[in-house]
């Protein structure tokens, strides 16, 4: 060793004596934890509903008034933001106001989540009062209409050919249209709001379960809400909106039937295992994220060496949360691998370009090229919420790991862990997905996976946050200023997590073209209407993405698809002539009509892409020319039984029935 | 009696009206509560009385009556599409079937009643009952305000115009319907072999009237010029304001 490293070396040695040395040390062992674990539950004395009636009344005005200012007049796509956002923050910043406050009661603090949850549901209806608008509803519509006109299940579905095999959700909804009569979409929205109800109640309880303190399952629910899909994609007439609530109740009912009360193994047996088998029919990639939940438990199960009872309990539900989707899988003839596996592939693929070149596939709140870009306080806003969640994993991983009684200690050969709260170590060591579901949103192809994992994080991420409120920022202070800053910053978070979720797309007010929701207008619906009216359901219809889901629902037709024909047809739309190709998928599709939406020519698709994900690039490259569009005037054989100036029914069908007599 | 069996009783008394309503009573808004009760929490109770002996009133008791429901709603349907009989009577059928087996086991278990259980809510004042009230009326109200516009609003002024054949024998509908922002005065003509042959003048439609007629087709020789139709808005001829063809020679 040379004396220049020896005297480095006695240098880092005497700093590492100094005080300052030692007092950032205990500085950062603070921050990040390395403490005792310390009782966090604060309560208020005695049970009341405290103030939810008055802020259940605040919030219900914020709502009729943000109603009613939005017909007062024509109202300019900004103001309608403002107003929308403004509105948000007036009927969640008293929310988190007062749960960050540590002296509330339990059931104040249940009342509270299911007014957030319940304003935010509300908030969604007022975005589609009178139809679904969101493109994967009118997915799961088909199949609800199916099951309502037929009185069978599993009718092929052209929009989604996975539906009719996980019909849970479309049986419930079907069960409650038939016994009150009502229509499907009222039915739905009703449903899809108990659901809401039962996931926050259910949610709070798993939390409360498994950190024991309402107080911190009551930050972990704030906390949880602020995931991008709780607002609008969990709040979907979509089969995960029954996935997610199946999962936390079977998870429940697991931790309830750990305890050492008399019967509560029944939890288990009674509650979680019918729900597992229901969940197997419900959704896929739910019932996945159930295995690895009850197979992450089971493990540490073993590992903790609980009673051989506990362990055989968990192993149990395991099996059966393994058996259940495979034999549903079995049954259905379905291949869910050669459904999700692309998706997975290509997003760890586009993952690992993000990461080996640093450069954004996609950009941050953006669909597409041609997504508006927010307000800079509305981005701000995004970033902050996500900048304090991830000061919160720093702060709140370690501590959470104490709460659950994390113990390191010399063993001979390596250091012995060991904890005595296995649910509260599974949800922190969630949160380690956290940051890989944030870089897999900035890729293209991996945004969908991280956008649909991100959730399930969120069982991890609420706690974690919530025990480094509770522990670290807030601690039981009762400074309304501190108070009130970590309720700013819970508003803030959620506020952030709402504005993700929601997107500006589906608060436009006026048509966009390819923008799902903002494309879903009362004339496409006439057209479509119209179809089923003149022409007959069950035709065989070329569209474009959003003609497609009005024609399959309000139109009852079959839309020909390119992933059902394994041809591209969207070229029959929108080439200059029909070349070889394009008959051959005039042929292959069997068309009987093709619908020309002349809209689609003033710009590129806001959702990027005017068809389906799997579309030559050049056809979104540029709009489409309207003489391409209306190639098919000059087309013999070909009629044009409609006509709305914007929308034009092409009946191909004997143009088809030569073109096929001719090929043979 | 045991204290539990009438209890028992009591709620299979009430299981049996449910759905006796479900199947009788004709207004749909009135079926609604009695559905949800059948779909949403009744038959999950059951099970749960049944299996621990004593019916659940805790919010964990009330979650896990409503996942166990929804999850007999499932296995009903099931049961339902093999028996084809998803109809109203049959769902109302199979959902008190699925609660009355369940109380049916409670039953044989001696399971207790509701005494037992103390209730566990914090006591809502009338004051306060009167704020989640009008809470509930308010958000209502701003779903039918918005309701009300969205049926108000329309962001496209345009017309629907039609021809389709009805039937073989040469029937054909022609239609028009008027979604633009004001009343307005249609002409109709229909061509044949590029001859007008049915004319229809001055129709005036208010905003989301509809005008249908039918015409008969005569035999279309082979190398005929098909058979069009122009619809004309306000009077104006020099503009052709839509136009639509049946499916024989090409169009313009």
């Amino acid at each position: 060793m040379s004396e220049a490293q020896l005297a480095y070396g006695a240098l880092v040695r005497q700093w590492r004596q100094s005080s300052i040395w030692a007092a950032g040390q205990r500085a950062l062992w603070q921050i990040l934890g390395f403490v005792r674990p310390r009782r966090l539950e604060l309560t208020a004395a005695e049970s009341s509903w405290g103030l939810l009636p008055e802020l259940s009344l605040a919030a219900a005005a914020v709502l009729f008034l943000t109603a009613l200012a939005t017909g007062i007049a024509p109202v300019s796509q900004d103001a309608l933001r403002s107003l929308f956002w403004g509105g948000v923050w007036l009927l969640l910043l008293p929310i988190t106001l007062r749960l960050a406050w540590p002296f509330v009661s339990r059931w104040e603090r249940i009342g509270l989540l299911i007014l957030a949850t319940v304003a935010l549901y509300v908030l969604k209806v007022l975005g589609e009062p009178v139809g679904f608008r969101d493109f994967d509803e009118f997915l799961h519509w088909r199949t609800a209409q199916d099951i309502l006109a037929t009185g069978r299940l599993f009718t092929p579905n052209p929009l989604l050919t996975i539906s009719p095999a996980y019909p849970a959700l479309e049986i419930v909804t079907t069960a409650l249209a038939n016994m009150t009569g009502l229509s499907i979409f009222v039915t739905a929205a009703v449903l899809v709001g108990l659901l809401r109800v039962l996931f926050i109640c259910a949610l709070f309880l798993l939390f409360e379960q498994v950190v024991r303190s309402t107080r911190l399952s009551a930050l972990a629910c704030v906390i949880y809400m602020s995931n991008w899909n709780y607002v609008v994609f969990d709040a979907s007439f979509a089969y995960e909106s029954l996935g997610v609530v199946l999962l936390v109740m079977i998870l429940l009912a697991e931790a309830r039937g750990r305890t050492r009360r008399k019967g509560a193994w029944l939890y288990r047996f009674a509650v979680a295992l019918p729900l597992i088998v229901v969940l197997a029919t419900t959704h896929h990639v739910t019932a996945f994220l159930t295995i690895v939940l009850l197979g992450g438990l089971s493990i540490l199960s073993f590992l903790r060496h609980e009673t051989p009872l506990q362990r055989m309990g968990i192993a149990a539900l395991l099996a059966v949360a393994i058996a259940s989707p495979w034999a549903w899988s079995a049954v259905m003839n379905i291949r869910v691998g050669s459904y999700l596996g692309p998706e997975l592939s290509s997003g760890l693929r586009d993952l690992y370009q993000v990461v080996t070149t640093m450069t954004l596939a996609h950009r941050p709140f953006a669909v597409s090229e041609v997504s508006d870009t927010p307000a800079l306080w509305l981005r701000l806003t995004a970033f902050s919420g996500v900048a304090i969640v991830c000061v919160g994993l720093a702060t709140g991983f370690f501590r959470s790991l104490a709460q659950a009684g994390t113990r390191v200690s010399r063993g001979r050969f390596l250091p012995i862990v060991t904890w005595t709260n296995s649910r509260l170590v599974l949800l922190t060591v969630l949160t380690i997905g956290y940051p890989i579901s944030m870089a897999l949103r900035l890729t293209e192809s991996g945004w969908e996976l991280g956008n649909r994992i991100g959730p399930f994080l969120y069982l991890g991420v609420g706690p974690v946050v919530a025990v480094a409120i509770a522990d670290f920022w807030q601690k039981p202070a009762t400074s309304r200023y501190i108070t009130a800053a970590i309720g700013t910053a819970l508003a803030i978070v959620l506020i952030g997590g709402v504005f993700v979720g929601w997107g500006l797309g589906s608060l436009s007010p006026h048509y966009r073209v390819a923008a799902d929701a903002s494309s879903i207008e009362s004339m496409g619906i006439s057209a479509s209407r119209w179809t089923r009216q003149w022409l007959g359901e069950d035709h065989n219809f070329l569209a474009d993405r959003i003609n497609q889901v009005l024609l399959a629902t309000y139109g009852r037709q079959q839309v020909v698809t390119s992933e059902e024909t394994g041809v591209d047809v969207s070229n029959v739309l929108f080439s200059e002539q029909l070349g070889p190709e394009e008959l051959n998928a005039i042929k292959v599709g069997e068309l009987e009509y093709v619908l020309v939406d002349l809209r689609l020519t003033q710009a590129l698709p806001v959702v990027g892409v005017y068809f389906s994900k799997g579309e030559a690039p050049a056809v979104h490259r540029v709009p489409p020319d309207r003489d391409a569009l209306l190639k098919f005037n000059d087309l013999k054989d070909i009629g044009r039984p409609f006509d709305n100036g914007f929308i034009i029914i092409y009946d191909v069908a004997e143009y088809t029935r030569a073109l096929r007599h001719a090929l043979r | 009696m045991r204290s539990g069996d009438k209890a028992i009783y009591v709620a299979a008394l009430a299981t049996v009206a449910c759905a006796a309503g479900v199947i009788a009573i004709p207004s749909p808004a009135l079926r609604l509560p009695l559905g949800l009760l059948l779909a949403g929490y009744l038959p999950g109770s059951a099970v749960l009385w049944a299996a621990f002996r004593s019916p659940r009133t805790t919010l964990t008791g009330l979650i896990f009556a409503a996942g166990l429901s929804i999850a007999a709603t499932v296995l009903c349907g099931f049961a339902l599409h093999f028996l084809g009989a998803m109809t109203r009577e049959g769902w109302a059928i199979a959902l008190c079937t699925v609660t009355l087996a369940g109380l049916g086991l409670a039953r044989i278990r001696r399971s207790r009643g509701f005494e037992t259980r103390p209730y566990p809510w914090p006591r809502l004042r009338p004051v306060q009952a009167a704020m989640l009230l009008g809470a509930a009326g308010l958000a209502l109200a701003a779903v039918a305000i918005e309701r009300h516009q969205t049926f108000a609003r329309s962001e496209f002024a345009y017309t629907e115009f039609w021809m389709v054949p009805e039937s073989n024998g040469g029937l054909v509908a022609l239609g028009v319907k008027n979604e633009e922002t004001a009343a307005t005065t249609y002409d109709v003509e229909v061509s044949i072999d590029d001859t007008v042959a049915h004319v229809w003048r001055s129709i005036p439609l208010a905003v989301g009237e509809t005008w249908k007629t039918e015409f008969t087709l005569p035999p279309q020789p082979p190398g005929s010029k098909g058979i069009k139709a122009w619809l004309f808005k306000d009077n104006d001829h020099s503009l052709v304001y839509r136009r639509v063809w049946l499916p024989t020679p090409a169009g313009d």
